[in-house]
């Protein structure tokens, strides 16, 4: 059936319990009333339209300060038609609690033991949740849960461009307390490899910023200015401008890659600037000179000067693969 | 009377060093050429396991150890196991867990002692020669259970106690093909069965047939249970290094586990001279041709140095052909699950072999 | 357990078999007092692909029970990807099964760009096919080369790589990397395939394929191999479909099922996908089914190199890239099974729930029910068969 047949199957006034029922992104959202979970997910499995023999699987999403909701997936073989299932757990945040379907299903075993594990959802009438199936057997916390601290960012803090999760609206940086001591040493070196990061690319930082305001000023339109540097897609790098502009950018990107070049280098500081133009004069010297030793021994007149090879080299734009 | 080495090397070096049949005198001698082959020739064997292994399986093999493709990787190992820390484990029986490779080992040196490489050239010559090679050869079972238990350890325990099934159900095969060829040939000593094979000969000519023409099934038989008494793939279930870690051999390193190792690989020389000289028809080319360099065949063959030389080669060769056999199976089969294992020898090997010892006492005594 | 059966607390001295304090149950039957031996296979066995661990109540050497214990290489992925931008779990999810890295990154962007009703190019799709489908045949040439090796038959895996290394040297060409690729992006791929990389797949497929009934022949049809797997390690369809099992050994088991057929995705529907099933669902079976799917993914490779056509590979991304609020789920078919995800958001940049729903936990919660009554050797059999990846299982 599809989703909308099983919708009418299924839904809001054919099946005691079911709050609310939804198609979306092709599939069938039943949000259940935590009563009628078993029955409903009974009838999945029993009713022979539905026939949801395949226990595809269960998992918990955190849902704020209502508590936490418990998500069934089952699909029908024979069918082929999926119906995903949600509540709400009784119980609140403090101890949430529902029942078990393992008693029609074998596979929701160890489906909801990892969902025990790391939300603390008790299942009711289940044959063994403990010991724990993913952490270790002494671990305190659950870990899913939105209130438990992701342990890798206290211990140390991100070394390059903040994380998305850690920037704000603006792109400023959320200030997080420190949670381990005072220790200097981890954090000196980041700011000390902060500082390096801003006399290579001076103008990232302020990039950032003044990009994540135009875009939060001009919401509507989605396809802003792709291909700067220091994207949240590559973090912790200072950024090639011609990788940048080669993945975000799929016209030949040839002309658009020079005028970033040129860019940057307007930008650079005036002692690197000096020192790159100077090598490429030198290089492009260099060239005329073999050119001209090469044109003068064959006795021929040598075609191009080098003057092309001349150019800062754009980076290698992407090819057009064989067709 | 039967030759010895040092009667056939008194007659070359003359009787000038005075030595003559002295006891103590050819004791070295002895002691010397057993120990040098069994030192020596499971080390080329090594090699040559890991050269073929290597290529059976689309790569190269040592080819550093020694600069020409790695020749004294075997040599190399050996220094590597002897200078490795010696560990016995905590909860192990420290007596027995380090007299079980020894064990292991003595009961593989003990067979070289009849081995026959030529005509006069062995230790020993025992008349009851086959006999004393198949009982010494089973000493070794015994190690492997000392090991397996000492170690403290289910996976060496489960090991143990599968090799030691598995030894059991395969010396009926082995004991029995054998003994359909000491049937054909009348005697159990070793040099005697080779004689035989040259001396049965064609109706008419002077070409002898070796055993393997006459008893095919029987060497199949043997061959089969000289790889499960060596625990050679597909026999290996008490190593069966995917389930149980390396068996009764889990907790072994160093000197103690190159000992077991030397016991397997001299093991497999050992067999595969067995089943020259039961079923190839030993040094001679060919049963019944001779061996250039020696005059006459069969039981009166008289031979000198180069004669020797010569016949030791062609049984070197032909040793080495079967332990290829060997590698071969290793590299072809996965094993078999032991009760599989059981099955193929009680309910198949068995009947067979009995079958085979049939044919053969009938045949013996109709033509 | 009969009345006259004692327990007893033994905590066992230093000895390696074991790591915790083990009930030891002793049936006193008559004048015969015997205890069932606690085994713990794992969890660093050559046999387990990783750190997975079986504890057996063994009887001799028949299993009474078995109990897979799963968790040691937990990474917590699916926290991981909370904390990150949308485009930035890519380089997750391609970990969880190391063996076909692309395929899991194009299922987390096919839920992303789900989500966002992203339009991905034609040719990204049909590349993607591609590539997934190589992925699909390096998978699985590991596991014919572990499967017999785990056996005991040691030639197999040699021959298995080497096949491999010529397939990681092509995608390394295209992607940079040989086992971890990051080549998908949301929207898209990262960068088109470089200049003679389908004149060089074409001539690689033909070569695999060329090579292929060597397995069938010497693995398939050694005497040792089909004792081994005929009728050991059943798992049959009812089972199966109840515990969630999917890939080969849902199809050993006789059910056709297979996410690129049932509920096409990319341009799936576009070629044919052949589909093979076994019969009983023993260990012969999926390895034949193993190796038809190699056979049926090279037949797939073959149909796309006919239809990828010109154009871009990936779409302008925002800087920002923000998912409606919503809850979105994608199914995909892995090598090892069905992997599914299951997106949830609330309109920030950065997921509030992504769910991964490996092939390999499902698989594996099914091992209890396959190994009661088998013999150890047989446990050998059916974790090599019952295809699975440890990072899968744990995330």
């Amino acid at each position: 059936m599809t989703p909308d047949e099983l919708q009418d199957y299924l839904g809001r006034h054919q099946t005691a319990g079911v709050l609310a029922s939804e198609v979306a992104y092709g599939d069938l959202r039943l949000t259940l009333d935590a009563d009628a979970y078993v029955e409903v997910a009974q009838r999945c499995r029993t009713d022979e339209r539905l026939s949801c023999d395949f226990f595809d699987t269960l998992f918990g999403i955190d849902a704020r300060d209502e508590g936490f909701d418990v998500v069934t997936v089952l699909y029908s073989i024979a069918h082929r038609h999926r119906v995903i299932l949600k509540h709400r757990c009784a119980g609140g945040r403090e101890s949430p609690v529902a029942p078990t379907l393992t008693h029609i299903w074998r596979g929701a075993n160890w489906h909801e033991r990892e969902t025990w594990d790391m939300f603390g959802i008790e299942f009711e009438g289940h044959p063994g949740l403990a010991p724990r199936i993913l952490c270790t057997e002494n671990f305190e916390g659950w870990p899913l849960r939105k209130d438990f601290y992701l342990g890798s960012r206290a211990a140390k803090p991100w070394p390059g461009v903040k994380e998305p999760a850690e920037t704000d609206e603006d792109g400023n940086v959320i200030e997080k307390a420190q949670l381990i001591g005072d220790a200097p040493g981890p954090t000196v070196l980041d700011e000390l490899m902060a500082e390096q990061a801003k006399r290579v690319n001076p103008r990232q930082p302020d990039l950032a910023q003044a990009e994540a305001q135009a875009v939060d000023a001009a919401e509507t339109d989605a396809d802003e200015e792709a291909g700067e540097p220091g994207e949240p897609g590559e973090p912790g790098e200072p950024g090639e401008p011609g990788d940048q502009t080669a993945v975000t950018d799929p016209a030949p990107g040839t002309e658009r890659a020079t005028e970033q070049v040129a860019e940057q280098a307007a930008d650079a500081p005036q002692a690197a600037q000096e020192t790159a133009e100077r090598v490429r004069r030198e290089a492009a010297e260099a060239r005329a000179r073999k050119a001209a030793e090469r044109a003068a021994h064959q006795g021929e007149t040598a075609a191009p000067a080098g003057s092309e090879e001349a150019d800062p080299d754009p980076p290698e734009a992407t090819e057009e693969g064989e067709q | 009377m039967t030759t010895t080495l040092l009667s056939v090397q008194s007659d070359i070096i003359g009787s000038s060093i005075g030595i003559g049949d002295s006891y103590w005198a050819s004791l070295p001698v002895k002691l010397g050429f057993v120990l040098g082959l069994f030192f020596v020739v499971p080390l080329v064997v090594g090699y040559m396991e890991h050269k073929v292994m290597a290529h059976q399986q689309a790569r190269l093999g040592p080819m550093e150890a020694g600069g020409f493709h790695g020749w004294a990787q075997l040599v190399a190992d050996g220094v590597k196991f002897i200078q490795k820390e010696d560990i016995v484990p905590r909860a192990a029986d420290p007596w027995v867990f380090t007299m079980a490779p020894g064990v292991a080992l003595v009961g593989a040196i003990l067979v070289f002692l009849v081995i026959p490489l030529a005509p006069g050239v062995w230790a020993v010559d025992l008349e009851l020669g086959l006999f004393y090679a198949l009982a010494v050869g089973s000493v070794s079972a015994l190690g492997l259970l000392m090991g397996g238990w000492a170690s403290a350890n289910k996976f060496s325990l489960l090991g143990a106690l599968r090799g030691a099934a598995q030894l059991i159900a395969y010396e009926l095969p082995l004991v029995l093909a054998a003994a359909a060829v000491v049937i054909q040939a009348g005697t159990l000593s070793l040099p005697g069965i080779v004689y035989a094979q040259a001396e049965f000969q064609v109706p008419g000519t002077g070409i002898g047939i070796p055993y393997v023409v006459t008893q095919a099934v029987g060497f199949a038989i043997f061959f089969a249970a000289s790889l499960a008494e060596l625990n050679r793939p597909p026999f290996d279930m008490p190593i069966a290094d995917s389930e149980l870690v390396f068996g009764f051999l889990t907790e072994y390193t160093g000197i103690k586990f190159a000992m077991f190792l030397l016991t397997e690989y001299g093991g497999m020389v050992s067999m595969s001279a067995l089943m020259t000289v039961l079923y190839l028809g030993g040094w001679e080319i060919w049963p019944g041709l001779g061996v250039p360099g020696c005059t006459g065949s069969g039981s009166g063959i008289d031979c000198g140095l180069v004669g020797m030389l010569i016949g030791s080669m062609i049984t070197m060769a032909k040793i080495f052909a079967l332990a290829f056999l060997m590698i071969w199976a290793r590299v072809t089969y996965p094993r078999l699950r032991e009760d599989q294992l059981q099955r193929f020898s009680w309910l198949f090997l068995v009947p067979l072999s009995l079958l085979n010892i049939a044919v053969i006492a009938t045949a013996k005594v109709v033509l | 357990m009969s009345d006259l059966s004692t327990t007893e607390q033994v905590v066992p001295a230093s000895a390696p078999g074991e790591s915790m304090a083990i009930e030891v149950a002793s049936v006193v039957d008559g004048d015969f007092a015997t205890q069932d031996m606690t085994l713990s296979i794992g969890p660093q066995h050559p046999a387990t692909h990783g750190v997975l661990r079986v504890v057996l109540e063994l009887d001799g050497e028949v299993i009474r029970k078995a109990t897979p214990v799963i968790g040691y290489m937990h990474r917590g992925f699916e926290k991981l990807a909370e904390h990150r931008d949308f485009r930035q779990i890519m380089a997750l999810t391609n970990r969880h099964d190391w063996l076909s890295g692309f395929c899991n990154e194009m299922g987390v962007a096919m839920v992303v760009e789900k989500m966002l009703e992203m339009q991905v190019p034609d040719r990204a799709q049909w590349i993607r096919m591609l590539i997934a489908e190589w992925n699909r045949v390096l998978n699985h040439l590991m596991f014919t080369g572990s499967f017999a090796l785990e056996l005991g038959a040691i030639t197999p895996m040699f021959y298995a790589f080497r096949e491999r290394e010529d397939i990681q040297f092509l995608l390394e060409s295209a992607t940079g990397g040989r086992l971890h690729f990051t080549y998908n992006q949301v929207g898209g791929l990262k960068i088109d395939l470089p200049k003679g990389f389908l004149r060089e797949s074409r001539r690689l497929s033909e070569l695999v394929r060329k090579r292929l009934p060597d397995y069938f022949d010497l693995v398939l049809g050694n005497e040792i191999f089909q004792a081994r797997t005929r009728e050991i390690a059943i798992l049959d369809a009812e089972a199966a479909i109840d515990y969630g099992v999917t890939g080969p050994a849902l199809q050993a088991a006789g059910v056709p099922e297979d996410s690129r057929v049932t509920e096409p995705y990319l341009k799936y529907d576009q070629v044919d996908v052949p589909v093979h099933t076994g019969e009983l669902g023993d260990g012969f079976d999926r390895f034949y089914v193993l190796l038809k799917r190699i056979e049926a993914s090279l037949d797939i490779i073959d149909q796309v190199h006919d239809h990828i056509p010109a154009g871009p590979v990936n779409v302008k991304l925002p800087k920002i890239v923000k998912a409606p609020e919503g809850e979105a789920y994608v199914r995909t078919e892995n090598p090892l099974g069905q992997l599914d995800y299951y997106l949830v958001s609330d309109g920030s940049k950065t997921p509030w729930r992504l769910k991964m729903r490996t092939a390999s936990f499902s698989n594996i919660a099914a091992l209890s029910y396959v190994l009661e009554g088998l013999m150890v050797p047989d446990l050998v059999t059916a974790l090599g068969s019952i295809f699975f990846v440890v990072g899968d299982i744990d995330r």
